[in-house]
């Protein structure tokens, strides 16, 4: 299970509990991973911008500020960050095709399902490359 | 008719309403359940050592009950949703339905032997989608209420209806129920009328069928009795569709 060891992982979340129940899920099941942590999703985008590049992003959907939406739109407008793999946290109430026609985003449902999330990277080819 | 629905601005404001309301539930009232259950999966994994055996099992119980309390709001947020929507009329093919959801329901549950007969022909003009989901409701209940019979049998039938009408219905040899008393809450969201442990499910699947239902402009009916299976009779206009 730490095959994502070498990857840097970047959670883009508001709530405190939610927070929380990643970062123990990465410790319990992939302790090397570096977990970067975003608030809203201004924060996200300068992060991304500024600090280490993530290899992939978790992203809340309802954020405030700059809601999840506006955030994967200006990952997708960027050059640099057009195919970033992106998991997108959404609610029975979204519409489930709205990002069909993304194949670098994938999304599941809350809570943070580590085994659900490893099959979610290897559709994003991500775990393939870690070996 | 969705034409005059959509230009009625009071409508448009319900239906703004509604789905404002269906995010609510869906963001804000699952996100403090998500933590009720989710710090009790941690002092379940955390501390099972130093909980006793009672301790443990009341963590187990307040685990259930948030995630019971989870399904049904989902259930809630997805009844909402396809009850806010416009009925699109079209040609539909309910025999066809009724077959190919058979299928679904064999290969989900490839353990249970039930013979599923459908009459052919039954055809109408309606949201092909929206008596998809009736028919599968129904048929799901169907499945679920015949799992005690060995000789499970389930029936898509054509009915007789009225001028303008088309009429067809699930039947099953399934235990049935006793209507007695039920008056009206059998199609109610969250009733149940049997045990949890004999038959899995929130209480979702007939009141789903009613609503989309009337919301075709149709209606469902039952016909029951202990033991003696049961009989979901399905009506809807018989649209036209010049």
């Amino acid at each position: 299970m730490n095959d994502l060891s070498r990857f840097t992982a970047l959670l883009v979340e508001d709530n405190p509990d939610d927070q929380w129940f990643a970062r123990r899920a990465f410790k319990k099941h992939s302790p090397g991973t570096n977990l970067l942590l975003a608030a809203d999703g201004v924060e996200a985008l300068a992060l991304i911008g500024t600090g280490p590049r993530p290899d992939f992003v978790l992203l809340d959907m309802n954020l405030p500020k700059m809601g999840g939406r506006e955030v994967l739109g200006a990952l997708r407008a960027d050059v640099a960050t057009k195919s970033l793999p992106v998991i997108a946290f959404t609610t029975p109430d979204d519409d489930p095709e709205e990002f069909a026609g993304d194949p670098n985003t994938v999304c599941l449902s809350k809570p943070l399902d580590f085994p659900r999330m490893l099959e979610a990277l290897d559709r994003l080819g991500l775990r393939g490359t870690a070996g | 008719m969705s034409s005059a629905l959509s230009a009625n601005p009071t409508r448009e404001h319900e239906h703004r309403d509604i789905r404002a309301l269906l995010a609510m539930v869906s963001h804000d009232l699952r996100a403090p359940l998500r933590s009720i259950d989710g710090f009790a999966l941690a002092l379940e994994e955390d501390y099972a050592r130093e909980l006793e055996g009672q301790g443990l099992d009341y963590l187990a119980r307040i685990r259930r009950a948030a995630q019971r309390m989870d399904r049904m709001l989902v259930t809630l947020v997805m009844l909402g949703r396809l009850t806010d929507r416009v009925p699109e009329l079209e040609r539909a093919d309910i025999s066809h339905i009724a077959r190919d959801l058979a299928v679904a329901l064999r290969e989900r549950h490839a353990d249970r032997p039930v013979r599923v007969e459908v009459d052919p022909g039954i055809m109408g003009v309606t949201d092909r989608d929206l008596i998809r989901i009736v028919i599968e409701e129904l048929m799901g209940n169907a499945w679920k209420f015949t799992s005690g019979r060995s000789d499970a049998v389930i029936r898509v039938t054509r009915e007789t209806a009225g001028p303008g009408r088309l009429a067809f219905a699930v039947r099953d040899n399934g235990d049935g129920f006793d209507l007695t008393g039920t008056d009206g809450k059998l199609f109610g969201l969250f009733q149940r009328f049997h045990p949890p442990d004999r038959f899995p499910g929130e209480g979702a699947g007939l009141a789903t069928a009613h609503r989309v239902l009337r919301l075709l402009g149709g209606a469902l009916s039952v016909e029951t009795s202990p033991g003696a299976g049961a009989v979901f009779r399905c009506e809807i206009p018989e649209a036209d569709l010049s």
